[in-house]
């Protein structure tokens, strides 16, 4: 009662999703589903039923839910009652708390209703214990949280692309958002995946919920800092650093528990993972982030003038995250010869066996190898750039996209077949002593095309 | 009031605002006017805070909106070209739901929603469903919403777009009544003839340029008046036309001229046509006809826009 009467956003989307006709249909449909499950004569009745509501909640909450706090964001900016909510005097955790409860309330009675579901027949089928149901289903409503969450703050940046005049389409970027959540939260997907078919011996439970606990916690945080933007606060950039730096302890946590007879090197595999999930976010930054030229151009004239204040406040997710995929690399390179090769590591060994290197590992070809690295990924940032002075906003995300397929599968394929490792450079990082000058050269042609046109 | 000044925004490689600057007293129903793309709508999202400021300043009752953007949404109503309404909820319920999101701590909420959808003029279909309503109420519901929580400034962004001329009617009484109630509008428009109802000044934009910011006249909104004499005579030489300039000089401005005819805008310290009459006479021109003559938003609206 106390959320209805002090939120008028969550007491909104009450009024506009629950109806007596749809609170019955619920419960009906589930129990129908379930009552179907039980004549079936295959297996243990109670597992199967157990499994079946597990399936209810995961496609009723994580797909459905998410799918529908997505389309609420721009529907509300479509309908423009968003702007009503920008201009309220409505606090961003009232609006989050409208938004993530609120607008798919639906979806969370309907996975309420198969976590009971969960709990009766996990209890009678005598298979787990309760500690394990309970772990299990509080994980999966942490990875609904965090996946509601991330759908919200995607639609939100999505939104701010907008003109506030040209409608938007749902679902186009909804893609990205699932590969996103996969990129980060993987261990929980495998278990979701494991534990519908029966096969959850492998998992540490505890070990899941935590990470499941861990990046619930950001999720919100995350779209706490969007939604106090839409609502003209400021928000400062040490969040984001800060969740660069933790996710990557978390990952490295997680992984060494099963590489640890690979690596024995916290640091190394710590950095390492810094810089892989820094470049993936990079790229998803580049496609999702507002970087419209306007914003660039003031960025420019930000840093010229030296004005940090504004710098905190309004650089780009992408710059920042930049300098880690730099700091990342480098330190994990020298780290990779230091502490791995020199101790004999088999499967360091098997790294560099795989990609033809018959030199130490500091020497100019690996070297090349990061250098070259670094420049592609500058180069795919100036394609962007380019695309945005010359392309029609609509199209210029699915413009990258292609450009990238193209650079990164369609162009190296045809030239791997030719055998011809002098082109193949061209496209890709290769241990091939001064390789690093091609995308060097790439990076100065595209920066003199932008420059021309821009002039 | 509202202070706007050097306002620049680009927005998808097109500056949709350059270097706008002007000001709005207290109690003007300012009309902005301008061809599609002209930037009217970014300018009033920008004094709304709904869109960003890159380049320039903009200050509400002294307050800089980029620095204070919450306290300014207290003050600020602003209706969207389609309203923002919610279809599915009853009036009543967007009228409560508005009220609780824009008013701190409300307090009888019911007496707030009653009371404003009086105003409004939505008061007999306060329960029904907004998807039932006719595009008029609907934007009475929107404006309702706009006003609930009794702000001094109120943003309207093409009300008028797709009403029949009842509800145009209606809506320039609305908008005489919420000045009336102490309120600053700006109202964007294409129907000139309807601003022309209920505006005291006039902002024209063209291409994102402020081409013009005038005073208007108008008798029902008590905005200020400009003297526009229409003369024709049997001839009128270059002579008697140049004297007639240099006598009245600072109060004349010559806005047309033809052989026969010249019309002149008269200064407001100079209102007795019949001194010029008698100038005229004296100077023996053979005057048919000298009238003033009202020139309507639409005349001021095309000539402004054939000079710049």
């Amino acid at each position: 009662m106390s959320l209805l009467e002090k939120n008028p956003e969550f007491k909104k989307n009450i009024w506009l999703e629950i109806s007596t006709q749809r609170l019955i249909m619920m419960p009906l449909i589930i129990l129908m589903v379930i009552l179907l499950a039980s004549m079936s004569p295959i297996g243990n009745t109670y597992d199967k039923l157990t499994n079946i509501s597990y399936f209810g909640m995961v496609v009723i909450l994580l797909f459905w839910g998410s799918k529908v706090a997505y389309s609420n964001i721009i529907h509300e900016y479509n309908d423009r009652t968003w702007d009503w909510q920008r201009m309220s005097i409505l606090t961003p955790k009232q609006l989050m708390v409208g938004k993530l409860l609120g607008a798919p309330i639906y979806n969370w009675y309907g996975a309420f209703i198969c976590l009971f579901l969960v709990f009766v027949f996990g209890v009678m089928g005598d298979n787990s214990s309760l500690a394990d149901i309970i772990v299990n289903s509080v994980s999966t409503l942490l990875l609904g949280i965090s996946l509601l969450s991330v759908s919200i703050l995607f639609a939100l940046l999505k939104i701010s692309e907008g003109n506030g005049r040209d409608k938007l389409k749902t679902g186009q970027i909804f893609i990205l958002l699932i590969l996103f959540c996969m990129f980060f939260n993987s261990s929980a997907f495998s278990f979701m995946y494991n534990r519908l078919s029966f096969n959850v011996e492998n998992f540490d439970t505890w070990k899941i919920f935590g990470e499941n606990l861990f990046y619930a916690i950001w999720a919100i945080i995350g779209l706490h800092q969007v939604i106090r933007r839409e609502l003209n606060y400021k928000n400062k950039s040490y969040l984001w650093i800060l969740f660069l730096l933790t996710s990557s302890l978390v990952k490295t946590m997680v992984m060494m528990d099963g590489m640890n007879k690979f690596f024995d090197n916290y640091l190394f595999v710590y950095f390492a993972i810094l810089s892989v999930q820094s470049i993936g976010l990079f790229y998803l930054l580049l496609l999702i982030e507002q970087n419209e030229l306007s914003s660039l151009k003031i960025l420019v004239r930000k840093i010229k003038e030296k004005n940090y204040t504004y710098l905190n406040f309004n650089a780009p997710l992408w710059s920042i995250t930049f300098p880690f995929i730099v700091v990342g690399l480098i330190t994990s390179w020298c780290l990779f010869d230091e502490n791995i090769i020199k101790s004999n590591n088999s499967f360091a060994q098997k790294i560099i066996d795989s990609i033809s290197i018959e030199v130490g590992i500091n020497s100019l070809q690996t070297l090349s190898i990061l250098l070259s690295l670094i420049f592609f990924i500058v180069r795919d940032f100036l394609i962007m750039l380019f695309l945005q002075i010359s392309s029609k906003k609509k199209r210029i995300g699915a413009a990258f996209i292609l450009y990238l397929f193209l650079l990164y599968v369609v162009f190296p394929g045809l030239t791997s077949t030719l055998g011809n490792h002098t082109i193949l450079q061209i496209f890709i990082p290769l241990p091939i002593a001064g390789s690093f000058l091609f995308p060097l050269v790439e990076c100065a042609l595209i920066f003199y095309i932008i420059r021309s046109k821009f002039k | 009031m509202i202070s706007v000044s050097n306002l620049s925004h680009e927005f998808q490689n097109t500056l949709a605002l350059n270097n706008v600057s002007f000001e709005i007293k207290d109690g003007a129903i300012v009309g902005l006017i301008g061809p599609n793309g002209s930037g009217k709508t970014t300018l009033l999202r920008c004094i709304s805070t709904l869109q960003s400021i890159q380049t320039g300043q903009i200050l509400i009752n002294g307050t800089d909106i980029q620095e204070s953007p919450r306290e300014v949404h207290k003050i600020i109503g602003y209706l969207s070209d389609n309203f923002g309404l919610y279809d599915d909820l009853t009036v009543r319920k967007c009228l409560e739901y508005t009220a609780m999101s824009h008013i701190e701590n409300v307090q009888n909420l019911e007496e707030i929603v009653k009371q404003t959808a009086i105003d409004a003029g939505v008061f007999e279909f306060i329960d029904k469903t907004v998807n039932t309503l006719s595009r008029g109420m609907r934007q009475r519901v929107g404006i309702a919403q706009a006003i609930i929580h009794n702000p001094k400034i109120v943003l309207l962004d093409e009300p008028a777009s797709g009403l029949d001329p009842e509800a145009r009617i209606a809506l320039s009484q609305l908008i005489i009544q919420l000045k009336n109630k102490g309120m600053t509008l700006i109202v964007s428009s294409h129907i000139l003839a309807e601003l022309e109802d209920y505006c005291t000044e006039m902002i024209i934009l063209k291409e994102g340029n402020l081409i013009e910011h005038t005073q208007l006249i108008n008798h029902k909104t008590g905005g200020s008046t400009k003297n526009i004499i229409k003369l024709v005579a049997e001839y009128l030489s270059e002579e008697v036309v140049n004297s007639f300039i240099s006598t009245f000089d600072n109060s004349i401005k010559i806005l047309e001229k033809t052989t026969t005819e010249i019309l002149f805008e008269l200064n407001e310290e100079v209102t007795k046509q019949h001194v010029l009459l008698s100038f005229l006479i004296q100077q023996g021109v053979a005057v048919k006809e000298i009238a003033a003559v009202k020139r309507n938003l639409q005349d001021e609206y095309l000539k402004t826009m054939q000079e710049k």
